[in-house]
């Protein structure tokens, strides 16, 4: 009796902080990594009292979350799987957000001499004439999907020893790629506000092939009846609002921005984006 | 029919007979000394009695009750004494809390009866050898049974401690209760007992007054262990 | 050195979110532990007493659970609890229910083994006298696991050691969402992931003295009586 006593006054002093108005997103690590949300969520929190609850794992994961029913809106970055979630009927209204780009990191010394060269195949195929060690994602992720792609551009089917696929997040793959000095595709935002460095460098960036598109997606009430798509939708329509977009485009970490909003090219945001990204 | 009564009783453990086809009735007064070597069957008769085991064949039964319907109005005092974890207090606490009958009164007197006020609190555990007999005595009497059986209540104890014990027997037998006594101190059993029931190798032998056992045994099993021979 | 001075500065500041995040650890770790212990503290030791059908298989059964990686419970759990699952219309997928859910799962054998562990010897002992007694099932279920306590509770401490170190169940069911299902293990994983490493091992750190903390309680409550304790 005494044990269940201690046990019930250890648990009670800690209450449930619940909102009862709150929508569950599922989205990607590298939104959530950044800081992104913790930066908009409590300013569209503050204006229509919705909490947003984040689930942040692999766009691939994401995806399949939502395709469960488990999540009201999506907010991933690979167009293809987007288009697949909307044409099976899982999803609806579609809408651009914003964007960043992928660059690819490497050890500070560049033994595949990737400084200088611009396009993004290119980079890959010294990466591979040199055998230097890439850390590839292996999870399914937006990131690695496109790693892929790239590689296909290239023509080459990455394997070998130098060619590692973890089957890990953005940041395990940083974390490997500083301790055994590799290369590794990353998206811009976590790189950032990535803190292990060591002695990792953005070494290529800038090429159209590397645009990386976020895309807001909800799920489709006439598929899960549960879905709380008016909230869902508020959230939708305020993150594509002149506010929404302005919020985050002015997200910065360590004073650079992250992210460029472009649902409206009539707000003509764009001009305030740092890359040169289309 | 009044008194204990056993019709054909057999006892096996894995198809090995470990008492064979004992019958006896016995007026329920008084003392019987259960007698007999080492692995006679002495602590299982004093188990089949008392109704906490039953047998495989035949019956035992209490004035016409079979015996495991019993049990509540009988005491057992096992050979190694067993004790909970508990304090001494809460030893003889215990039997009288699971029938939902506690009586501060009862305990203190037994813990009186069996010299163990000083140490009511201690652990029971930590009681020697002697004080756990005692205890364990003194918690089989405080449901005030109808019987007590006791199985070598008495061994390894010191002459102070059997003194002390042979006095809570007779208390309990001069207040109209019987008793079945399994034990090796054949002065004991002379001092004791008013009935002997002798066994050997789970036969039942001899079950006479005890008097007469002692002053000319029947059998030559009987005679070989009185002589210690056996 | 640094990173000690971390985890003080950590504790000291007092910050509200993790003082939220550690909250909820205990919470859902201790509620889970609480649940487990009242289902698997009476079966173990039901095991540990009686003979029925299926009771070997049920042994070797509830063993081998205790191998049971973390993450094939909450995938396990994830998918009894996904709207497409067949507890789905509940909602309680992304939730510290579905936390404490997966916990107790995992917590279950632990106890429920060392239980029967700590049963088994002194049932051997009270048998007889329990048995000469007509002792109630209840009554006898209650005698030997109070008499047992101590064991018992170094088992349930066991459990709820791993309930509060465990990251792989509670993120795939919780999703590790910030301030609703975030608790110390998958903050750590986040921060690790993030390549804070410092802030990571301050966070383990404090996780640690936590868990230390709590054992010195509950050994301290533990500790009344044990003298009862002393074996022949
Ligand atoms: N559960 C059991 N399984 C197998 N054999 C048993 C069991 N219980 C008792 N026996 C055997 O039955 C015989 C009688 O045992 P019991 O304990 O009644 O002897 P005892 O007359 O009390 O001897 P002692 O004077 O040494 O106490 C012994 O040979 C013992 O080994
Ligand atoms: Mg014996």
């Amino acid at each position: 009796m005494r044990f269940i006593l201690a046990f019930l006054i250890l648990i009670a002093p800690v209450s449930t902080y619940a909102e009862d108005r709150f929508i569950t997103l599922a989205s990607t690590t590298s939104t959530q990594n950044s800081g992104l949300y913790d930066y908009l969520l409590p300013i569209f929190t503050a204006k229509t009292g919705i909490g947003v609850r984040v689930i942040s794992v692999g766009t691939g994961q994401a995806i399949r979350i939502a395709q469960n029913g488990d999540a009201d809106v999506l907010l991933v970055h690979h167009r293809p799987s987007e288009d697949a979630f909307l044409a099976q009927g899982y999803g609806i209204e579609r809408r651009d957000v914003m964007y960043n780009d992928f660059v690819i990191i490497g050890p500070k010394d560049d033994p595949a001499k990737l400084a200088g060269i611009t396009r993004a195949s290119d980079g890959l195929k010294a990466i591979y004439d040199a055998q230097t060690l890439f850390i590839s994602r292996g999870d399914e992720s937006g990131t690695h999907k496109r790693e892929r792609a790239l590689w296909a551009d290239t023509g080459i089917v990455p394997t070998g020893d130098w060619y590692r696929e973890i089957g890990a997040g953005m940041g395990a793959a940083l974390n490997m790629a500083a301790s055994v000095e590799a290369y590794t595709l990353s998206d811009r935002g976590t790189w950032l506000s990535f803190g292990n460095k060591g002695d990792l460098a953005l070494l290529l960036s800038g090429d159209d092939a590397l645009f990386n598109p976020y895309g807001i997606i909800l799920v489709n009430p006439a598929k899960y009846p549960h879905v709380k798509i008016d909230m869902a939708r508020t959230f939708s329509d305020w993150m594509v609002s002149a506010e929404g977009q302005t919020a985050i485009g002015a997200f910065t970490l360590k004073k650079v921005q992250l992210f460029c909003p472009n649902a409206n090219p009539k707000l003509n945001l764009k001009t305030i984006c740092p890359t040169s990204v289309p | 029919m009044s008194g204990l009564k056993l019709t054909n009783l057999s006892y096996s453990v894995d198809g090995t007979e470990l008492l064979h086809d004992i019958s006896f009735t016995q007026a329920s007064v008084g003392i019987s000394a259960i007698l007999g070597p080492n692995g006679a069957g002495k602590s299982l008769l004093l188990s089949l009695i008392h109704g906490v085991i039953k047998p495989n064949m035949g019956r035992v039964t209490w004035d016409g009750i079979l015996a495991d319907k019993t049990k509540l109005s009988r005491g057992f005092v096992f050979q190694t004494p067993i004790v909970l974890r508990r304090s001494v207090r809460a030893n003889l606490a215990y039997p009288l809390k699971i029938n939902g009958q506690h009586s501060e009164t009862a305990i203190k007197a037994m813990l009186e009866l069996s010299h163990l006020t000083p140490l009511a609190k201690q652990p029971a555990a930590s009681l020697s050898g002697g004080e756990a007999q005692r205890m364990a005595i003194a918690r089989a009497l405080i449901t005030k049974p109808e019987v007590l059986l006791l199985d070598e209540p008495c061994s390894n104890l010191d002459p102070a401690s059997t003194k002390l014990i042979e006095a809570m027997i007779g208390q309990f037998v001069a207040k109209g209760g019987s008793v079945f006594i399994s034990t090796h101190d054949l002065a004991q059993a002379k001092r004791l007992a008013d009935t002997v029931l002798f066994i050997n190798a789970g036969q039942l032998l001899e079950h006479t007054a005890a008097r007469d056992f002692f002053d000319g045994p029947e059998t030559p099993q009987a005679q070989a262990y009185l002589n210690g021979d056996l | 050195m640094t990173i000690l001075g971390q985890a003080a500065e950590l504790v000291v500041s007092a910050d509200a979110e993790l003082i939220g995040i550690v909250g909820l650890s205990l919470r859902v770790s201790l509620t889970a532990t609480l649940i487990a212990s009242l289902l698997a503290i009476p079966l173990g030791a039901a095991l540990a007493i009686w003979q029925f059908p299926f009771r070997q298989i049920l042994i070797v059964i509830s063993t081998s659970l205790m191998a049971l990686p973390p993450v094939v419970v909450g995938l396990i759990i994830y998918l009894l609890l996904s709207r497409v699952g067949p507890l789905g219309h509940y909602g309680i997928l992304f939730t510290p229910t579905a936390m404490i859910i997966a916990q107790s799962v995992l917590i279950f054998p632990i106890v429920l083994a060392l239980t029967r562990e700590a049963i088994l010897p002194l049932n051997r002992d009270y048998k007889n006298l329990l048995d000469a007694w007509d002792v109630s099932p209840v009554q006898r279920l209650k005698t030997l696991i109070w008499d047992a306590r101590f064991a018992v509770v170094t088992g349930l401490l066991a459990g709820f050691g791993r309930a509060l170190a465990e990251v792989g169940a509670v993120i795939i069911v919780g999703g590790n969402i910030a301030g609703f299902t975030r608790v110390m293990t998958t903050t750590i994983a986040l921060e690790t992931s993030k390549g804070n490493l410092q802030l990571a091992l301050a966070l383990g750190i404090i996780l640690l003295s936590i868990a230390v903390l709590i054992n010195a309680v509950i050994h301290w409550i533990g500790s009344f009586g044990s003298k009862y304790q002393v074996t022949r």
